[in-house]
């Protein structure tokens, strides 16, 4: 590695060898050294990945609570229910009178919930008015919900809601998640 | 062999890291964010960051020194917390405050091992006690120009995220970040 510059032979000692000028340079290696300890400290120090985050602007609760998304048109929507253990069903149907069979399975990956969310929208009767409701049970994760929203900002829907189930709801998927995987 | 030019590049790239580098911060609790795709960068500044565990405990933190000065100041004549120097000294060293106005005192005037070491029992939030509010609120309060990052575990149940989103919408508070990491 390193070449030590070799002291002088011989039995000279004394300050008799410094005198000559230009003599040696001074020895880097303990130098280099340092550097690159420094510099494996700072490196390990160092939080590369910074954190991304998402914005996320939840619906402001007025008073006067005006039930927005039963009045857009059923087929302009899809609704998302996301239940314990990573399973997720969506359905397509009135608030009001869904039931357990309406329930579709489906999966957090590209080919389960954000092929159905695409074929919906295509077959929306208004695309621009194509609205994703969310919502997410009390078995939920919050992985569930960033990875719900994360298919929102994949597939471009800029209309979605994050909404509470409603009782009728419930019942269903409480019905629904009953049932083994698969069926 | 001649150290001068490896010399010079040790020091260049320590140079370069000792400037680059921000370094990682003491986190109270360990949190494991969900991935997304979203590339927004999270600011180091005009952000205060509510982390919520996998068991559902909260903690509130703010990384800028300047930001989180004001914060404690506000926050101490909000909640009456009566802090003394020593423990406002304690409470700008930890990252994210994880104990309510009740314990608090205790647990700042607590070592810095010691505070290590105990088990934290989070900024309560639930329906009888929304001390939490009060911390975003002060957080507001002192940073108008804040924003609210809400950093969630993979494992955190949605009802502990959605007992916070119901709470923030009572006292007007709509928007968020999500923290999540890069896939």
């Amino acid at each position: 590695m390193a070449e030590v510059q070799v002291k002088e032979s011989g039995g000279k000692k004394g300050g008799k060898v410094r005198s000559k000028k230009g003599g040696g340079k001074p020895d880097m290696t303990p130098m280099v050294d340092l550097g690159f300890l420094l510099l494996t400290f700072f490196i390990f120090t160092t939080t590369f990945s910074k954190p991304n985050m998402m914005k996320l602007n939840m619906p402001e609760k007025t008073d006067e609570k005006k039930p927005e998304m039963t009045e857009s048109k059923v087929s302009n929507t899809i609704t998302i229910v996301m239940g314990k253990e990573d399973r997720i069903f969506w359905y397509q149907k009135p608030l009001t009178d869904v039931t357990v069979d309406d329930l579709v399975e489906t999966d957090y990956s590209a080919a389960g919930i954000r092929a159905e969310i695409n074929k919906k929208r295509a077959s929306a009767i208004d695309t621009s008015k194509f609205t994703v409701i969310i919502k997410p049970t009390n078995e939920a994760t919050f992985e569930n919900t960033v990875d719900i929203l994360d298919e929102m900002e994949i597939t471009g829907n800029k209309r979605f809601a994050i909404v509470d189930l409603m009782p009728q709801e419930l019942q269903a998927y409480e019905e629904r998640i009953a049932r083994p995987k698969g069926q | 062999m001649d150290m001068t030019a490896m010399c010079d590049v040790a020091f260049l790239l320590l140079t370069f890291f000792i400037m680059t580098s921000s370094f990682r911060s003491e986190e109270a609790v360990s949190i494991n964010t969900p991935s997304s795709v979203s590339n927004l960068k999270v600011e180091e500044t005009g952000i205060g960051t509510v982390s919520i565990t996998p068991e559902g405990k909260y903690y509130f933190g703010v990384t800028d020194p300047i930001e989180k000065r004001k914060f404690l100041n506000t926050l101490n004549t909000n909640l009456k917390m009566n802090l003394d120097d020593a423990e406002k000294k304690a409470f700008l060293e930890v990252a994210e405050i994880g104990v309510g106005k009740d314990r608090i005192k205790s647990y700042l005037s607590l070592s810095k091992g010691d505070r290590e070491k105990a088990v934290l029992p989070g900024i309560p939030l639930d329906s009888t006690n929304t001390e939490l509010i009060d911390w975003v609120r002060a957080y507001a309060e002192a940073n108008p120009s804040g924003q609210l990052a809400i950093r969630g575990d993979v494992k955190t149940q949605y009802p502990a995220v959605k007992i916070l989103f119901d709470e923030l919408a009572k006292v007007k508070f709509y928007k968020f970040r999500l923290i999540t990491k890069g896939e």
